[in-house]
């Protein structure tokens, strides 16, 4: 006596014969991530990497990938270049279909060589404008270009603010050079003179003397384009200076914690950016729903939210226009017209990586220390 | 450029520049009883400037109480890194010493972004109101506290060294250790004070600058780097060195801004500190080298 019987041990094998059969029929869509968790960028890349687990457990709970689950394979950049590399190579060697990240500019660029090696495509956060610009094909945008930005913040000086000339201050790295190139043959094409323009050295501890010369042109509005504590030094000291002239902000502006340091001195500031909390889209409500939830009724939602969100979906269609298969993700994603999520409306072909459009463009206006919508779409 | 507008620079460059100084100072302290020029002397300033907007800001307390405890909490890191790390190796090399304390500023970096993250704290001025203006130019009511406290932190140094007995010992052990321990003062207890004024005024400094510049995990470097380059173009080791050079060094970067592209203002200022050093190697002031024997502080 003892053991089961032998017929039962016989469909015990054939049972798990065919649960192996299903489980490799419906095998998980691995989707790699490689973000900063710590490091100089985390304050970036914790709500980032939240929102992406929140939009894969949406996927999954509502029958995921034409019946198949996301599986995020989750890596830390810990900020920085070298470890982002290495994520991207390891990602590739475990098998995920796409790559969503990384944060930091200097990061994509760095890892962007690795992608042409291993044909796996990347989801960018990136404002630069360079990104897509490499003739790599493999680099998606999931974000706002920093040319329909400084274009909708030199529209909305002159149209809405009737600025007849404008002054810009940029920082030095990047991401402000390369929209301070951008703002001049953008502002020569409307015809508005950029009266001074200075550069802001990244993380120096006072901007007065940068001021003092913008503010002798006597601009009639004046964009700010950079990111970090900088930033909220630069806005004290403007308002400490007596500007009166309108400030427009970049992207990098529009964050919680500079309008919080800058106190007063932001109050009107213009910004551009991606979402006004005070309004959620259509496309937003899911996202809202969620977040309010888990965090309180009064949560609203921050850019970081959004773009995560939105990258795991932007990869479900196009994985789902690919009919599953691993090697079509590129062009499963280039067929992707119009496709409205959180942030904006997607569209990718061969060629046009850009994803967002001027469309999608928002211009906020900090009241009350926070944010509000006035304008969207340039 | 309007006459308002030049003002206007200079009043920058010595806003600007009295932030150098006081960093400056810093140094100083350390480097007249060790010869080491202690590297976490920024995160020295940046912890004054986090705690204290930390204890006002998360824990509410009045914006004096929050700064004495910041000063006092850093003077005791001070003496803290001297008990655990300086005073166990100090018959190394003075290239030795310092490698401590730069690796102390890692860690304490590293801390400080695991403890209140990348962000920028910030709480407000000593003095509410707007800014004062004096012939069409601004001047902050915080800079005036800023070059204020420096003016007085430098007398005080000045009379320490010069009169104080205490202080005068400590410069004994720069210039000769083994001859200052024979003449009976007790070095281990000096550098260790050496640590501690050097702490409380590495808060104390992060406590007045915070309302100007915010308190950011990262900004011990590029604080550190200028207060350095302050103490080397006045010379190292003296009080009023480290003010002029701080001063000097603020005026320049301000006036290259004036000049310049406002890009080229690091470049510039570095580059007249590199001049000035090959034109005089000592200082502008002159350096101890010069004043061993002569003991004018």
């Amino acid at each position: 006596m003892g053991g089961l019987p032998r017929w039962s041990a016989g469909w015990f094998a054939v049972g798990m014969m065919a649960s192996l059969g299903l489980a490799h029929a419906q095998e998980a869509i691995k989707l790699g991530v490689s973000e900063p968790l710590s490091g100089a960028a985390s304050s970036l890349g914790i709500p980032v990497v939240e929102s992406i687990k929140t939009a894969a457990e949406f996927v999954n709970g509502h029958g995921g990938i034409d019946g198949r689950q996301i599986e995020l394979v989750i890596r830390d950049d810990q900020s920085r270049a070298d470890v982002a590399v290495q994520n991207f190579r390891r990602l590739a060697e475990e098998g995920v279909y796409g790559i969503i990240g990384p944060n930091q500019g200097s990061n994509a660029l760095a890892a962007a060589p690795v992608l042409l090696e291993t044909k796996v495509p990347m989801c960018g956060f990136q404002n630069t404008i360079s990104i897509t610009k490499l003739g790599n094909p493999y680099i998606f945008r999931c974000q706002t270009s920093d040319s329909d930005n400084t274009r909708a913040a030199l529209k909305f000086a002159s149209e809405k603010l009737g600025a007849k000339n404008v002054a810009v201050l940029y920082t030095g790295d990047a991401y402000g050079t390369e929209a301070f190139a951008a703002l001049e043959a953008e502002a020569k094409e409307m015809n508005i003179p950029i009266v001074a323009a200075e550069k802001i050295n990244y993380g120096v501890s006072d901007t007065t003397a940068e001021w003092t010369k913008v503010l002798a042109a006597k601009p009639e509005a004046i964009i700010l384009w950079g990111s970090g504590s900088t930033m909220s030094v630069a806005l004290r000291n403007g308002s400490q200076l007596g500007n009166t002239a309108p400030i427009i902000g970049a992207q990098g502006v529009a964050a919680a914690a500079i309008i919080k340091s800058a106190g007063a001195a932001a109050e009107g500031v213009y910004m551009v950016t991606l979402n006004a909390p005070d309004q959620v889209t259509p496309e937003q409500q899911e996202l809202s729903r969620i977040y309010k939830e888990r965090n309180g009724k009064d949560y609203t939602l921050t850019i970081y939210d959004i773009i995560g969100w939105d990258a795991v979906h932007i990869y479900a269609e196009a994985i789902r226009q690919a009919g599953g298969d691993k090697a079509k993700v590129v062009e499963g994603l280039e067929k992707l017209q119009g496709l409205k999520l959180a942030g904006g409306s997607y569209t990718y072909a061969a060629g046009s990586h850009e994803g967002l459009g001027s469309d999608s463009v928002w211009i906020v206006q900090v009241k009350d220390g926070a944010m509000v919508g006035v304008q969207r779409g340039f | 450029m309007t006459s308002a507008e030049i003002l206007q620079l200079v009043i920058t460059g010595l806003t600007v520049g009295s932030i150098y100084a006081l960093v400056g100072l810093g140094f100083n302290l350390i480097f007249n009883a060790t010869d080491v020029i202690n590297f976490a002397q920024g995160e020295f300033v940046v912890l004054g400037g986090i705690l204290t907007a930390v204890a006002v800001g998360t824990a509410g307390l009045p914006l004096w109480l929050a700064a004495i405890m910041a000063i006092a909490l850093v003077a005791a890191l001070g003496a803290l890194i001297d008990f655990a790390a300086i005073s166990r190796v100090r018959r190394g090399s003075v290239m030795t010493l310092a490698m401590i304390t730069l690796g102390l500023a890692v860690i304490v970096k590293t801390s400080l972004l695991l403890w209140v993250g990348p962000d920028p704290l910030y709480f407000d001025p000593f003095t509410p109101g707007p800014p004062l203006r004096i012939f069409g130019a601004v001047l902050q009511l915080q800079a005036i506290w800023v070059i204020g406290v420096g003016v007085l932190v430098m007398i005080a140094l000045k009379f320490f060294f010069s009169h104080a007995r205490i202080g005068r010992e400590m410069l004994a052990c720069a210039i000769d250790r083994e001859a200052a321990q024979l003449m009976g003062i007790n070095v281990g207890a000096t550098v260790r004070l050496s640590f501690i004024l050097s702490g409380a005024l590495g808060a104390l400094a992060g406590v007045l600058i915070t309302p100007l510049t915010n308190a950011t995990y990262d900004q011990g470097f590029t604080l550190a780097l200028k207060g350095f380059a302050a103490c080397a173009l006045g010379g190292f080791g003296r009080a009023s060195s480290a003010i002029l050079g701080g001063f000097a060094l603020g005026l320049i970067e301000a006036a290259s801004v004036a000049v310049l592209p406002s890009g080229l203002k690091d470049s510039v200022a570095l580059s007249i500190l590199i001049l000035a050093l090959m034109i005089r190697p000592s200082g502008l002031l002159g350096g101890r080298e010069e004043r061993r024997h002569t003991q004018a502080m």
